[in-house]
């Protein structure tokens, strides 16, 4: 099950992290860092028409999942594509978590991983006195959390 | 489980066809008493409107056919499977460049790199997608919990809109902005594909 790309998106739609990781097969090709952006605030502005677009009967449909409960409630949660697929998680202060993924992920799976990322970046980023919010992370301690989280996952 | 709405739009972007259903049985329930209060005064009126409710409690299903077609709903639904068409290409390795070279053969499984969305999903909802290699885009809008209805969506092309759209005389090859399928054997074709299965209720 491995795990592709992770993304951070803050809540206005800017790109602060995004990583690839090497693995066998893998169907994303490496992007120059202007498509990146694109993709970022692209999903960004997908996510939030999604949400307008619910039916008015499906509104109250998220209460009935079984899932952890999240701030996404009515934003894009799970993209698949043929090749892979792309999870969505909001937190409540608007920040995203967007994971690319192989489709053998299931979204609890995601979810739980997605948790794991969260709280290495409220330990090493927001903890980080040098850290100015919304703007791109570049830290080599959450780089290499985020990666012993993912390849500890991946293995 | 649940089906919400169908979608058809055609390669110029225009939603040719738009079906919602409603499911909430209460209004259902308010419609027939209604029917029945309106014919109670005839012994043949009641009978003639019983048989249409028959109908319309087994047959056709509740909801609007082509009234949202031009609408903002619409519009953003195919904004979104625009652009995450779009991701999913462009972030793809590409399968076209080694086909290029030498043979010129089409392989269909080259076109968007041999990638293609398949569904995307809220908590709340689940969209499924399927574009034919002429760029006719048919999107279906589930509860989230449903399985992925692509073949079905294929099916659906296959038997009801080949038949019914594409070899139908009457119908235009290319419709005009405004234009939609009111085709009633298509409308119903469509209607008892989706009541057949498992996830309409």
């Amino acid at each position: 099950m491995p795990i592709y790309s992770f993304y951070l998106i803050s809540k206005s739609g800017s790109l602060l992290y995004q990583k690839d990781f090497h693995s066998q097969n893998s169907p994303i090709s490496k992007q120059n860092s202007n498509d990146y952006l694109v993709i970022a605030s692209t999903l960004h502005g997908v996510h939030a028409i999604a949400s307008k677009l619910t039916p008015e009967e499906a509104m109250g449909n998220y209460e009935k999942s079984r899932l952890p409960t999240n701030s996404n409630r009515f934003g894009l949660q799970c993209i698949t594509t043929a090749k892979f697929k792309i999870f969505i998680h909001q937190t409540t202060t608007g920040l995203k978590l967007i994971l690319f993924t192989s489709n053998d992920v299931s979204l609890i799976q995601a979810t739980q991983l997605q948790g794991q990322l969260y709280k290495s970046y409220a330990d090493y980023v927001l903890k980080n006195p040098f850290y100015r919010l919304d703007m791109p992370i570049r830290f080599r301690l959450f780089d290499d959390k985020v990666l012993t989280v993912v390849t500890g996952y991946n293995a | 489980m649940t089906i919400y709405s169908f979608w058809i739009y055609d390669k110029h972007c225009n939603c040719i066809y738009s079906r919602e259903y409603t499911h909430s049985n209460k209004s259902a329930h308010a419609q027939r008493t209604a029917s029945v209060l309106i014919s109670s005064p005839g012994a043949t009126v009641t009978a003639d409107s019983s048989g249409v409710e028959m109908q319309n409690g087994m047959g056709a299903p509740q909801g609007t056919v082509n009234k949202r077609n031009d609408d903002n709903i619409s519009k953003l639904l195919f904004g979104i499977c625009f652009s995450l068409r779009k991701i999913a290409n462009s972030i793809t390795k590409g399968g076209a460049e080694t086909a290029r070279d030498g043979d010129e053969s089409f392989d269909s499984n080259i076109v968007n790199n041999g990638n293609r969305v398949r569904t995307f999903s809220t908590l709340n909802y689940k969209c499924h997608l399927y574009e034919t290699l002429t760029g006719l885009k048919m999107i279906v809008v589930t509860d989230m919990q449903c399985r992925d209805l692509g073949t079905e969506l294929a099916n659906l092309f296959n038997t009801v809109y080949v038949r019914n759209v594409v070899e139908n005389c009457a119908c235009p090859v290319e419709f005009r902005p405004g234009e939609y399928i009111d085709n009633t054997i298509f409308t119903d074709g469509v209607d008892s594909y989706w009541t057949n299965l498992v996830e309409f209720k």
